[in-house]
């Protein structure tokens, strides 16, 4: 079976998508000739020319007047894989329809007419396709005919675009220039273009990665349904992420019981004792316990995110405007709730893509805002940088669909662990934004947790890194071990418990900093696997990365930079790691820097890259980018 | 790792039990043809072996005899709750294509269909349309509301994000309910093949022809073919340039006749 991704095509109206839809099928052979023999003969009878937009405008009322109303759905395939194609309408009006094309894709082809260029609708567009989570998109610049093939007009509208597209940090992306209506650079090398050295734009499609099911990272389980058809109690659902086995311990999400699975139920398919996300299995539980649609399983020993409140940045199509103290249905995953408009941060009106932040009350329709979420109950929740199946969600108005959106962060209802002891203590809400914090700094608030052996250079590291960040003009500071025991954590010892407890503070610390959008560099041995996951779940954010610094003991104790390892050698120092009590190799780390044969200066570097990878550089919020546009 | 072929499995049976769980009343419409035996397959699958949901199967009366045999024993075997829709009065009023083929379908298909759903007041009807399989239909929602009048408002259909369904509807609005949408015709056969459904066997190319799509006698044309078997109708169709319904008349009864008869309330 063939490799198959869905590819949405966007872009403004009459820029010509659904011609070009019609071109990709008619040169790959997905489209019959009688079928394009009968669309000629409608033609005929109207007295229009031909066009293979109509092949694709199913509706009469389509087809007379040109536009699309409502999203297509075809198919076709290369040599290399097959695609499932979304023609999305570029008609303001339809943005709902394109929005719905559009969240199912892997990919996206945007189309920018030469003639025209880039136009406020192609910016929209990019919008909501950084929104939606589309990371690879194919800028195809169209009537290149019209403008004599002319390489200033494709590299001008290419600079212009792209300034843009770096800006919402959608960085994957291809330019191609072609012609849909004569049919130049479809999937045929033209020869009106000798000065384009890429490929064509069957080619291009051809290089894009295939599908990723989210099959790493923690579990999802969403309970969709539970069946009694016979002597099996069985729990219907999708693995939404990670992996689920035969005997894996799972927590039941609100009520946190504790269950195994027992069996995973297929019918009429091969036995496995395991599921990967996507798949929609039942599995039987090794006790009765209470489940129904809507819960959600996650394994026993990984954290999860129980939000009494969300910060999102959502797209409304709602008739009515979206008001401040609004109550909505939210769904996510199956769960489905009440929930209220608390903030309304900031509006993107996506027609003149201004930003405004002045006392907002309400969304209106077609608008994207940053918006914060009051749950009625808790709400199980990730950020959609970190697992965007449920990261996502849509709003249900007056039983309608009205909105959908992205989670950028979650407030945690106080778990177990961290809830306060005085029950009168709720949580304050900023007014101010964590995007607006962003564009103010340039850049995202960040947690880099160093984990390795004594001697092993974190805290050499720690210091060249945050020198070269704070150069670059960043909010950054080192959070360190020695230094903190001397106040906030000076009452702890070092048993196991006063480690513990060390390393909760620090997280905690080092969360609030990150918060106030520091770039937080932590230097601790951390020696724990158990403590790293706990840190992790304190922290909570898409930006927690944990890097392994990594050198062997031998060389660490060769260094003895402070001469602790002659200590515990002597038995002068008890529970030193490495020597006394045990360093748990870090099973998931985010990245491994090698400490031993590369120099810090080397792995600062690596690290200043990687942070660049993980979009942390990236300024999230548009406003600041689309004042310029606007003046320029 | 799951293939292209698991992920629209997964994805159907994801639709097929959100639409049990959402609806109380809900049937499945059988045609008999391959697209919603496959549909019945998954409906089983997704219930462990089991089909919790009554079928309906629109008589014409004017359907191939092979399909009501056919029908008859696949669900005498596999245990199927059936409800057989017919449009009585239309019959007897002499009703038949050669009144007009638009007028035909409408007639013993659409109003047949309709006083199944009004009679069993279903919330919800599955049906194993896909989305190549034309224009219109390329424009589908999976799950799409009809008014009481079963008309298609397709100039406004709700929107669908992330397998978000809009399913919250007042009593006289029904919601058709699309598990293959994204399905091809190709997806369809390789699915038969890979689960060894047993499949009517019309499909299959008896002296030089055989039938592509399914549906009444006097209005469904065979296709000159030599695919006698599962594997052979998959190679004829990688290299076919013939469209899947030219064999059946009422498509090309009108230049919008797909449309005129779907916004009725067509399947």
């Amino acid at each position: 079976m063939r490799d198959s991704i869905a590819v949405v095509m966007v872009g403004e109206v009459d820029h010509g998508k659904s011609s070009l839809v019609g071109r990709l099928l008619d040169e790959t052979g997905a489209i019959s000739p009688s079928r394009v023999e009968a669309v000629k003969r409608i033609c005929q009878q109207q007295g229009k020319e031909f066009e293979h937009a109509f092949l694709l405008d199913a509706f009469e009322e389509e087809q007379r007047q040109g536009i699309t109303i409502d999203v297509s759905h075809v198919h076709f395939a290369t040599k290399v894989r097959s695609y499932h194609l979304i023609d999305a309408p570029g008609h303001r009006e339809f943005l709902k329809n394109m929005v719905s094309g559009s969240s199912s894709a892997d990919a996206a082809i945007l189309l920018i007419d030469a003639k025209q260029g880039v136009q406020e609708q192609s910016r929209r567009h990019s919008y909501l396709l950084k929104m939606l989570g589309i990371k690879n998109v194919i800028v195809a610049v169209n009537k290149m005919d019209l403008v004599g093939y002319s390489e200033m007009v494709f590299t001008a509208i290419r600079f212009e675009h792209e300034t843009y597209l770096k800006e919402l940090g959608i960085t994957q992306v291809q330019y191609v220039p072609l012609s849909a209506k004569v049919g130049v650079n479809i999937s045929n090398t033209s020869n009106e273009m000798p000065w384009y050295k890429g490929t064509h734009l069957v080619g291009c499609l051809d290089t894009l990665p295939s599908r990723k099911l989210h099959d790493e990272g923690p579990l999802r389980f969403s309970v969709q349904d539970v069946y009694k058809f016979d002597d099996r109690r069985i729990v219907a659902g999708r693995v939404e992420s990670g992996r689920l086995n035969v005997g894996a311990e799972l927590k039941i999400w609100p009520a946190g019981k504790n269950v195994k699975v027992t069996t995973i139920e297929r019918w009429n398919s091969l036995k496995k004792d395991f599921a990967e996300a996507g798949e929609s299995i039942g599995i039987t539980l090794s006790d009765q316990v209470f489940i129904e649609r809507g819960h959600v399983l996650t394994l026993n020993q990984e954290p999860v995110s129980s939000a009494s409140a969300i910060e999102t940045s959502l797209f409304w199509m709602g008739q009515r405007p979206l008001c401040l103290h609004d109550h909505v249905k939210i769904k996510l995953l199956n769960q489905e709730m009440t929930c209220e408009v608390s903030r309304i941060h900031r509006i993107i009106d996506t027609t003149s893509l201004q930003g405004s932040t002045s006392d907002i009350h309400r969304v209106e329709k077609f608008e994207v805002a940053e918006v914060t979420l009051k749950m009625s109950r808790p709400l199980m929740a990730d950020t959609f940088a970190q697992l965007p199946t449920s990261g996502r969600f849509v709003l249900v108005d007056s039983n309608k669909v009205s909105g959908g959106g992205i989670i950028t962060k979650t407030f945690d209802t106080d778990l177990e662990h961290d809830r306060p002891k005085n029950l009168h203590i709720t949580r304050e809400l900023s007014n101010v934004a964590t995007s607006d914090r962003n564009a103010r700094n340039g850049h995202q608030g960040a947690v880099l947790w160093l984990t390795g052996l004594s001697g092993s250079g974190k805290s050499t590291l720690a210091k060249v890194l945050e020198s070269a960040l704070f150069d670059r003009g960043h909010q950054t500071y080192v959070l360190d071990g020695d230094n903190l025991r001397h106040g906030l954590n000076s009452d702890l010892d070092f048993s196991i418990a006063g480690r513990r407890e060390n390393i909760r503070r620090v997280a905690e610390v080092a969360k609030i900093l990150s918060e106030a959008g520091q770039i937080v560099i932590a230097a601790f041995i951390t020696p724990f696997e158990r403590d790293r996951a706990n840190l992790r779940r304190i922290v909570n954010s898409p930006n927690y990365f944990e890097a392994f610094v990594d050198c062997p003991l031998e060389v660490c104790e060769a260094r003895d930079p402070k001469g602790l390892y002659k200590l515990a050698r002597t038995g002068q120092l008890p529970l030193f790691t490495g020597v006394s009590s045990p360093f748990e190799k870090p099973t998931r780390p985010e990245i491994i820097i090698d400490s031993n044969k590369i120099s810090p200066e080397d792995n600062m570097r690596v690290l200043l890259r990687f942070l660049e990878s993980k979009n942390v550089f990236v300024n999230s919020a548009p406003k600041k980018h689309l004042r310029t546009l606007k003046s320029s | 790792m799951m293939d292209h072929l698991d992920q629209l499995e997964a994805q159907s049976i994801y639709i097929i039990r959100e639409a049990y769980a959402k609806f109380k009343r809900i049937g499945a419409l059988w045609s008999i043809g391959k697209d919603s035996t496959v549909l019945l397959w998954l409906i089983r699958k997704s219930f462990a072996g089991n089909c919790p949901i009554p079928l309906v199967h629109i008589d014409t009366s004017f359907k191939i005899p092979e399909m009501i045999t056919y029908r008859d024993q696949i669900a005498k075997q596999w245990g199927l709750q059936m409800i057989v829709g017919q449009n009585k009065e239309a019959l007897k009023n002499g009703m038949n294509h050669t009144k007009g083929r638009l007028e035909c379908c409408t007639a013993l298909k659409t109003t047949g269909l309709q006083q199944v759903i009004e009679q069993h007041k279903f919330q919800g009807i599955m049906l194993g349309i896909r989305r190549d399989e034309e224009g219109t239909r390329a424009k589908e929602r999976f799950f799409s509301p009809r008014n009481k009048n079963f008309e298609w408002d397709f100039k406004d259909q709700p929107p669908e994000l992330w397998d978000q369904f809009q399913t919250d509807y007042p009593a006289e609005i029904h919601v058709r309910v699309h598990p293959l949408l994204q399905w091809t015709e190709l997806n369809v056969w390789e699915y038969i093949l890979k689960e060894k459904i047993p499949i009517i066997d019309l499909y299959f190319a008896k002296n030089g022809k055989r039938y592509r799509s399914l549906g009444c006698a006097p209005c469904t044309a065979t296709i000159t073919s030599n695919a006698s078997s599962i594997e052979e109708i998959i190679e004829e169709l990688k290299t076919t340039k013939v469209s899947e319904r030219s064999g059946r008349a009422q498509d090309q009864a009108d230049n919008h006749a797909m449309q005129k008869l779907r916004v009725k309330g067509y399947m």
